[in-house]
């Protein structure tokens, strides 16, 4: 990633970007050919990403932004319920959240990106 | 960590780490082994992250055939199985026995392992993973009669689970029709034999032994638990085989933890345990 690549991740538009990105690599271009990708999208009901797609879309994401954002916590805070419900938007806010504090912090390592 | 080819099957791979880096707290990393027509995520929301956050590494695959691991045309027997999860260890924790948790299937799976490759197993934990030796004959003899006992019957099998699946999407019913029908599995696992009275005497490590009193496994698990030579049993109220790891989850959790909690810790990277915290 470029070294100014923080800075525009923080961003939550750039992030559903990048989410939906993923997602598209995950479960391929066939199934999103109509499906708009924005905060309110629903990876259930409107993308249909089963449950094990959505661990792959999380460990990519864990692989693009590295040690700045922890999915451990995120997870362990949802139920299968949540997951049904979850949203790009709620996904995308948790990963700004975790930018932007890491941002935040003295830089002692650089994320795997 | 997304795919890894092992046996020339491409399996979908995923670690979870402890959050700052490396836990484990030097007891062996904890495998998670899934069951019959389920995947990873049977774990991924409800226990594997909560292990990693106690501080353990965490490895979780999909069986050959199932999530998003490639479905070769055959190699469905309970020892291809158990090969593919010999190879994988080999491959992500050489030298480092791990903890394996296997659910139903996951478990017969486990305990094999634990039997052929002890070297590469610090503990099993079998979650509604013990068949026993009556319950396994009339759940054998169901899923033979639901697959293969009429003709179609697995087309049949497709369309429930299907019905059963429509909210997951149609990828998922898709890939379980082709699993079905267009692979040897339904043969391969309807000569599965789990043989756990043969089995359990001859686990050599410390097994703990979860169980639903509502599972109609139980009362063969408990049998079968009593042949394994160091074996603790936790029996959970109000679950059933399946509720055990939904409503149940929070419950598993909490006691596999406080399992793994109750391992020394290793001194050197590649040594086994050599004294066990927990009576039998």
């Amino acid at each position: 990633m470029p070294a100014d690549s923080d800075t525009a991740c923080t961003g939550e538009i750039h992030i559903i970007g990048e989410i939906g990105r993923i997602v598209t690599e995950v479960i391929g271009d066939d199934y999103l050919m109509d499906t708009e990708i924005s905060a309110s999208t629903s990876f259930a009901h409107d993308l249909e990403l089963e449950s094990v797609e959505f661990v792959s879309v999380a460990s990519r994401l864990q692989g693009l932004y590295g040690e700045k954002v922890d999915f451990v916590p995120f997870i362990t805070e949802l139920d299968m319920d949540d997951f049904r419900d979850l949203t790009v938007g709620q996904l995308a806010g948790y990963i700004g959240r975790c930018l932007s504090a890491a941002s935040r912090e003295p830089q002692e390592s650089g994320g795997d990106g | 960590m997304a795919d890894i080819v092992v046996r020339g099957v491409r399996l979908h791979v995923q670690r979870l780490t402890p959050p700052g880096g490396n836990g484990t707290h030097g007891t062996g990393a904890v495998a998670f082994v899934h069951g019959l027509l389920g995947n990873m995520s049977v774990f991924y929301y409800t226990l594997a992250n909560h292990v990693a956050a106690a501080g353990y590494d965490v490895v979780l695959y999909d069986l050959r055939g199932h999530g998003m691991s490639a479905c070769p045309p055959s190699g469905y027997r309970l020892e291809d199985m158990v090969a593919d999860l010999e190879a994988l260890l080999e491959v992500v924790e050489p030298g480092r026995p791990v903890h394996l948790v296997g659910y139903s299937l996951g478990g017969t799976i486990a305990q094999r392992l634990a039997v052929a490759r002890p070297d590469l197993v610090a503990s099993l934990i079998l979650v509604e993973g013990l068949m026993g030796p009556e319950s396994s004959h009339s759940r054998a003899d169901r899923e033979r009669n639901w697959m293969v006992g009429e003709e179609h019957a697995a087309t049949k099998m497709a369309d429930a689970l299907i019905a059963m699946t429509s909210s997951e999407g149609s990828r998922w019913a898709a890939k379980t029709r082709r699993l079905l029908t267009q692979t040897t599995f339904h043969q391969d696992i309807s000569d599965l034999r789990s043989a756990e009275t043969e089995m359990a005497p001859l686990i050599a490590r410390p097994t703990f032994v979860l169980s639903g009193d509502r599972s109609d496994l139980r009362a063969g698990a408990d049998r079968t638990a009593r042949l394994i030579p160091e074996c603790a049993v936790q029996v959970l109220t109000g679950y059933d085989h399946k509720t055990i790891l939904t409503r149940g989850a929070p419950v598993v959790r909490e006691q596999v933890i406080a399992w793994l909690d109750g391992f020394p810790v290793r001194s050197a990277a590649g040594q086994e345990a050599e004294s066990r915290c927990h009576a039998s």
